[in-house]
């Protein structure tokens, strides 16, 4: 059996709940070759959301990967992280036993990362769990670093009427809307994954949760305590019984399995004065702005409906390391 | 059966005038005069172009043109010109509406098809007409997408700082938005609608002023159907803003659908969100409605308009 070459990639994550599900996913996936993981604000801060990273990868036996932490704070505006949702410390109050740190790098997040992408002999893609602000420092670092990336994939970004992180902003974007502009502007492969286009729509029962990682051991009653949490935040245990969303997931399989979900290219850029729509990514789908070929910059994503539920299942298996 | 009183705030595009014959053609409403703004067009364009249906029609109603301009901006469009001879009373538009308004003995239903000044400048000059208006029924904005911009409903866009003044003016508002009334794809032709329409159509197509891309889909006639047919319709009571100072944004209306309104820091340094007050709420936003149903009202009742045919 020939051996298949494994997808090189870079994770950015501010490693709250959902995170964690998608860095176990990632690192243990034998299609990806997890080059280093990177610590960020958003969920949580970036000391804590580099600690989740650490602990998660030591979970799962992936202390070889090296993990960094990034800037504590966005590059303009103030830092805003989200307890409300994935509890103080990220992970929805879970106590890890004991704090691993033998992966950690002395380095920045953007040092590091550029280092293993000029490193490695094939372009390098990257995913983004949290807001642009490593990415970002990165460019603005290293321009010829753009030559090397792959593809680059943002869990972030909303059309207008499916956002969470204000009236018309994806958490994600305004974390740091400065950051998402330059990186937006930065001429890169860049695909955007929504909540309202890709990862709301790959839903998770609890029931099925608890059955797929009931046989999982110690690990398993981890993964239900944190998505307890998280789900619980969410709403998910009030009034009827819906499945929930953990929204990083389907990021990672989107670099693995392209053909469960479609793109279009669209133009889209940050509003950054408007106080009403401080951080609002304006997504130009219908081209109303009539913006050229050239000038539309991102690949905005959709998953396709009859592959929801396939995800879901492949999602469930590779968080316990079973693809 | 007691009539609803209506005024209606318009321009002249043709969507707007099917939206004024439906009105004219319902038993259930009255109307009592017509104001109209700039826009795509002079408010005088516009009033000839009401003339001319409400001539087609056999109705005599007071039209009158309004504002010229928005309150803090030069016209945020190139006006387009085609002036039509017509019979337009020589009055401010807000005088006139606050004299109605005062005349009338029951509330009044205002119908705002454009853009906010002429409200705008009324409620400013008389705030006491806030107590004789029934409600604003405004056939316009977006919160899903823009029709002007990527991002702005060009009858909020051509007066966005009237309109954010009128959304807060204390007068029960009820917004239609063109995601409900057409949806971005989904959309009639207006010029093709009339053609199938026959009677007077053709001539007042005409005469009204020409169609420009943000206003060739049929929109404000679906939207007034609400006011004939209530049972069809519901709404969702929000916050909303329009955006005045993005650079992208501009004129874009902000609904807080989600029901957040930011992030407070307690005195023990939890954060939490904050829920939107209740008297925070100012528009009454209509739902998605069967517009298959709405739409066979529509030509229904207007479809059979000849020569003379006015109000039912």
């Amino acid at each position: 059996m020939s051996e298949v070459k494994k997808i090189p990639v870079i994770l950015d994550a501010d490693t709250g709940v959902d995170d964690t599900m998608a860095l176990l996913l990632a690192a243990q996936h034998p299609a990806l070759n997890v080059l280093a993981i990177t610590g960020t604000f958003g969920n949580t801060t970036t000391e804590y959301a580099t600690k989740n990273t650490l602990n998660a990868m030591a979970m799962c036996g992936r202390e070889d990967i090296p993990v960094a932490a990034g800037t504590p704070v966005p590059w303009k505006k103030e830092l805003r992280t989200s307890p409300y949702i994935h509890g103080d410390n990220g992970v929805g109050e879970y106590e890890y036993p004991e704090n691993h740190t033998a992966a950690l790098s002395g380095e920045y997040a953007w040092d590091l990362t550029y280092r293993k992408i000029m490193e490695h002999p094939e372009k390098v893609n990257y995913i983004a769990q949290g807001p642009l602000t490593n990415l970002a420092t990165m460019l603005r670092k290293y321009p010829e670093v753009k030559e090397r990336l792959d593809k680059v994939i943002y869990m972030g970004g909303e059309l207008r009427g499916d956002s969470a992180g204000s009236q018309c902003a994806s958490v994600n974007v305004f974390h740091d809307p400065d950051a998402a502009q330059y990186v937006l502007k930065a001429g890169l492969d860049f695909h955007m994954c929504s909540g309202g286009a890709v990862t709301c729509h790959v839903g998770f029962g609890w029931d099925e949760l608890e059955e797929n990682f009931g046989d999982w051991g110690d690990k398993g009653k981890v993964i239900l305590h944190m998505l307890k949490f998280y789900f619980g935040k969410c709403g998910a245990f009030e009034g009827e019984v819906r499945k929930m969303p953990i929204h990083d997931t389907p990021v990672i399989m989107y670099l693995v399995e392209p053909e469960c979900f479609t793109t279009e290219r669209v133009h889209c850029e940050v509003e950054l004065d408007g106080p009403e729509s401080y951080g609002y990514s304006l997504i130009d789908l219908y081209n109303i702005n009539g913006w050229s070929e050239e000038e539309k910059n991102i690949h905005f994503v959709r998953v396709k409906p009859d592959k929801t539920g396939y995800l879901a299942q492949r999602i469930m298996k590779g968080i316990k390391g079973e693809l | 059966m007691d009539k609803r009183k209506l005024i209606f705030d318009m321009d002249s595009d043709a969507d707007n005038l099917l939206a004024l014959a439906y009105a004219l053609r319902s038993p259930e409403l009255e109307v009592l005069g017509v104001v109209t703004g700039h826009g795509f067009y002079q408010p005088e364009t516009a009033a000839a172009g009401v003339n001319a249906l409400l001539s087609e029609m056999g109705v005599e109603l007071p039209v009158i043109a309004g504002a010229q301009r928005p309150l803090m901006r030069a016209n945020m469009e190139k006006v387009l010109e085609r002036p039509v001879p017509g019979k337009v009373m020589d009055t401010a538009a807000w005088d006139w509406m606050y004299q109605t308004l005062k005349a009338s003995e029951e509330k009044v239903t205002i119908c705002l098809l454009g853009t906010a000044t002429n409200l705008m400048h009324m409620l400013h000059k008389y705030p006491d007409a806030a107590e004789k208006i029934e409600k604003i029924l405004f056939a316009g904005g977006a919160f899903r997408f823009g029709t002007v911009t990527a991002s702005a409903c060009h009858k909020v866009y051509f007066d966005a700082e009237g309109m954010q003044f009128l959304m807060h003016a204390g007068v029960p508002f009820y917004v239609a938005t063109v995601d409900v009334t057409s949806g971005y794809e989904g959309g009639t032709d207006v010029a093709a609608f009339m053609e199938k329409l026959g009677g007077v159509w053709g001539d007042v197509a005409a005469k009204a002023a020409p169609a420009v891309p943000a206003t060739r889909v049929l929109r404000a006639p679906l939207a007034m159907v609400s006011l004939t047919h209530p049972e069809l319709f519901g709404y969702g009571h929000y916050k909303c803003n329009v955006e005045l100072h993005g650079a992208l944004t501009y004129g874009m209306t902000v609904i807080y659908r989600n029901g957040f309104d930011g992030v407070i820091e307690l005195e023990n340094g939890e954060k939490v969100r904050v829920e939107v007050a209740e008297k925070d709420k100012n528009v009454w936003d209509m739902k998605e409605f069967d517009r298959q149903q709405v739409m066979a009202i529509v030509t229904e009742r207007i479809g059979g308009v000849t020569k003379n045919g006015g109000a039912a």
